[in-house]
């Protein structure tokens, strides 16, 4: 064998073989960046996701909420309350279990039925575990005297309430109504 | 190969969290215009009735901005003879939706407002509270009312 025809033979495979070995470990770093941008990235849509999502899922909250604390008849008057109280916590919920035993009663003698309808709602701030909201909501309120004459009127609410998420779940935990007293 | 496919998608999340930013900051710099645009457009003094219509149009656009141009000229002539003063005064406004160019925002407004009639004895104060919806306009950078709705 000539020797001489060998070693030029090593040199020629050799030469690829060192740039391709370069450009492999160029890939390998571009890839390992790439790679760890994108757990960055992923990290960054994931927060941005949750607050979309918490945005909108108060905002349905403060809705339901609206429509159940402005719903209410004096037939299904348990009912209506307990639908309040799924939706509500804190300061909400315990001024409304306070008035369990009663509330049926205080609708009874004017057989009063409330609608209610939700006009707006805007987000005032949000974060992935609290919220608050501006909720625009009217309610037609229909009482019936003893001496069967209905009257109806029209309730125009400016409600400011503030939302907490407990165990995956939107709550109301206090409303307030805007503005000076009229 | 795996790098094209990775900074794929790297440009793909890259963009997706830039969209969500800029809508953050649409919501942000929409709902301070919106604020005062509302003070301005339902706040007037009969004394510096001229400028105040003139600022209060500068923060309308569109069909809106020709709407207030029309009601502004009536309100003149009646703010004026009523010697009226309106102060509004906005309270916490709310987003109720966003995009990267329109946001519509929630405000609850009082009105504060003193009229006298020429040959009233004293003066009438009223409190008018209102809950006002805006739908504000990015226009060459700027947010502008595009509507305006007493709800």
């Amino acid at each position: 064998m000539d020797v001489a025809a060998l070693r030029s033979d090593e040199l020629v495979q050799r030469r690829p073989s060192g740039a391709a070995r370069v450009v492999t470990i160029g890939l390998l770093a571009a890839l390992i960046a790439l790679v760890v941008l994108l757990a960055l990235l992923v990290i960054g849509a994931s927060t941005r996701n949750a607050r979309s999502a918490a945005r909108d899922a108060a905002a349905a909250a403060a809705r339901n909420e609206a429509l159940h604390l402005t719903t209410i008849s004096y037939r299904t008057a348990d009912a209506d309350l307990a639908r309040i109280l799924a939706g509500a916590t804190g300061a909400l919920r315990a001024q409304f279990a306070a008035e369990q035993a009663h509330f049926a009663d205080t609708l009874a003698p004017d057989k009063s039925v409330s609608t209610g309808d939700v006009l707006a709602v805007g987000i005032v701030h949000s974060s992935t575990s609290a919220a608050r909201a501006d909720v625009a909501v009217d309610a037609t309120v229909t009482t019936t005297g003893s001496s069967g004459k209905s009257q109806s009127v029209l309730k125009h609410y400016r409600m400011v309430m503030k939302l907490v998420k407990l165990h995956g779940h939107w709550l109301v935990s206090d409303v307030a109504f805007a503005g000076a007293p009229q | 190969m795996l790098c094209i496919a990775v900074g794929a998608t790297d440009l793909a999340l890259w963009s997706h969290n830039r969209h969500a930013d800029s809508l953050d900051s649409a919501r942000t710099a929409a709902v301070v215009a919106a604020e005062r645009a509302v003070h301005d457009i339902l706040s007037y003094d009969y004394r510096t009735l001229g400028a105040d219509l003139v600022r209060a149009k500068s923060e309308t656009t569109g069909l809106f901005a020709k709407q207030y141009a029309g009601t502004a000229s009536t309100l003149l002539a009646e703010a004026k003879q009523l010697r009226a003063i309106v102060q509004a005064t906005p309270a916490s406004p709310g987003v109720v939706s966003a995009s990267a160019d329109e946001v519509v925002v929630l405000i609850f407004v009082d009105q504060a407002s003193v009229k006298q009639a020429s040959g009233q004895k004293r003066p009438t104060t009223r409190i008018d509270q209102s809950r006002v919806r805006l739908t504000m306009t990015k226009v060459g950078g700027a947010w502008k009312v595009s509507q305006l709705a007493a709800l």
